[in-house]
């Protein structure tokens, strides 16, 4: 599994990752200090998808094409 | 003539075609007309003439070359179509007629044909494949609604996506019906696309493009070449929400996924947030509870380990308590001990010795012996030689007993008292005593004087 920067990750690559480690966790065959590391980025992963799903909020915009000139847009929020 | 005809203004026909010619454009410039096609020709000039018929009347119509329409395929005799342009005359036959600028197909047989047309076209080309279905994410960041802003539709997905996982929603306005529809809608899909993920211009990654339920012609922006090819090349997945359930249009084989309503494409556009959070509560016991069970078992480990530590150490206390004893003995025992060991040592040294001893003891008996070897063969030389001496003496005796016969015959022997011989005068007279043998004995003399 290719270590990602946690920060950089989306919600759901944060989220499967943690099942992966959720995983190999219950299956019991982790050596007691990789538990340690794998119990370290999944608490890591848990907060950061906690944190996608708080800062989960509604904002709604509209895009308005000018008249004048072709390809010029704005983007209002509405 | 009266008056009143007298006053009256005279035209020519050709100024009467005139006036009624502005009359018939300045009241019909745009107009919209159901009809059945009737005879339909195409000469060489390329312009279409055609007849538009209803049970009663008949409109002249023409399509001039230089007009770019669309659809003009089902420009056929019998179908029904709804032809949009604005009216004009034909002086020359004293004509009105309609100046085609765009005809669609009315009836829904005629629609119904023409979409199973262009279904099939686009299948052959493979728009519909499996395979050009892109994944919609997970969970988007930005969705981008492709709608009329005033319509239900963009409410009811903004309502469902509020309940299940408020999002950032960005609309771009188009009309969803009627003339020009088809190319805002396109517009709008490939302006999406062409924005840069950036928060100037954010772009979406995830589109729903949809409208309300209608009659097939009102939906029929959606089955355009124009729209569908647009949702094909969209890099941004899409997610087509077009009318009620029943009714589908051609976006919906090309989208990403078809939402059989525009709330059903909300609830396939978001997860639900509080499911989410159930998992990821959910996936926070789960991640906890295997380290904590490990963790229990390793201190309950200790705990035995420590217990059989003490255990141990109890064991051990017997064992310490007689070394204790054992150490203060120590030098005692290694005194007697070395003590034991130097008798011992001494015993063997003077085992040695004794050793050498026997060595020197074994030399000298060995001279000895030798020396006894010497002594016994010059014994046995000398007995030997004795027993050769008696032997010759034995012979010289035999041979002297000889004598003793000349004895007999009167001869007699002086001895000394040793019972040696003595041969002459002069050994004679150094004895007193002398012993004469006689063949019958001895008899002895004594010395008195030398004559």
């Amino acid at each position: 599994m290719g270590k990602l920067e946690i920060a950089d990750m989306n919600f759901e690559e944060a989220l499967q990752e943690l099942e992966i480690i959720i995983e190999k966790l219950e299956s019991g065959e982790v050596p007691l200090e990789e538990t340690i590391t794998l119990y370290d980025r999944g608490s890591e992963l848990k907060k950061h998808c906690e944190l996608k799903l708080q800062s989960a909020e509604e904002k709604i915009q509209r895009i308005s094409l000018s008249q004048k000139a072709s390809g010029d847009l704005k983007i209002e929020d509405v | 003539m009266t008056d009143e005809l007298t006053n009256l203004k005279e035209f020519s026909v050709s100024e009467i075609s005139g006036v009624v010619k502005r009359h018939v454009e300045d009241g019909f410039p745009l107009v919209k007309v159901r009809g059945e096609l009737g005879r339909v020709s195409r000469p060489a000039s390329g312009h279409i003439y055609f007849d538009l018929k209803d049970d009663r009347s008949v409109l002249a119509s023409i399509i001039w070359r230089t007009t770019k329409i669309i659809q003009s395929e089902f420009v056929e005799e019998g179908s029904e179509i709804i032809a949009v342009g604005k009216l004009t005359t034909f002086s020359g036959q004293s004509r009105y007629q309609l100046i085609v600028s765009n005809i669609f197909p009315a009836g829904t047989g005629a629609l119904m044909a023409m979409l199973d047309k262009r279904k099939e076209q686009f299948l052959k080309e493979g728009l519909f494949e499996k395979d050009k279905k892109k994944p919609l994410p997970f969970l988007p960041e930005i969705i981008g609604v492709v709608t009329s802003e005033t319509g239900a539709v963009f409410k009811d997905i903004l309502h469902r996506l509020r309940e299940r996982f408020p999002r950032r929603v960005i609309i771009w306005p188009v009309p969803v019906q009627g003339e020009g529809s088809a190319e805002k809608i396109t517009e709008a899909i490939t302006g999406f696309n062409l924005l840069l993920k950036s928060s100037k211009s954010p772009r979406p990654d995830l589109l729903i493009v949809g409208r309300g339920g209608g009659s097939l012609e009102d939906l029929w922006c959606f089955n355009e070449e124009i729209v569908v090819r647009a949702v094909a090349q969209s890099d941004i997945p899409i997610i087509s929400a077009v009318g009620h359930e029943t009714d589908t249009t051609l976006i919906d084989y090309v989208a990403d996924v078809r939402a059989p309503t525009p709330t059903a494409a909300a609830e396939i556009a978001v997860p639900e947030l509080k499911n989410l959070l159930s998992k990821i509560d959910d996936f926070g016991g789960r991640l906890k509870r295997p380290v904590f069970l490990r963790l229990e078992n390793i201190r309950k480990n200790m705990t035995h380990i420590k217990k059989s530590m003490e255990n141990v150490k109890y064991i051990l206390s017997e064992h310490i308590q007689r070394f204790d004893i054992l150490i203060v003995r120590f030098p005692n025992i290694l005194r007697i001990y070395l003590q034991k060991k130097k008798e011992q040592l001494f015993q063997m040294r003077v085992a040695v010795l004794d050793l050498d001893f026997v060595k020197r003891d074994l030399k000298t008996k060995h001279r000895l012996l030798k020396d006894l070897g010497k002594v016994l063969n010059q014994r046995i030389e000398a007995v030997h030689k004795s027993k050769n001496n008696m032997l010759f003496s034995h012979s010289r005796l035999h041979d002297s007993l000889s004598y003793k016969r000349t004895l007999s015959r009167g001869y007699a022997i002086v001895r000394d008292k040793n019972m040696k011989l003595v041969r002459n005068k002069d050994g004679a007279v150094k004895e007193k005593h002398l012993h004469i043998e006689f063949d019958e004995g001895f008899i002895a003399v004594e010395v008195k004087e030398t004559e």
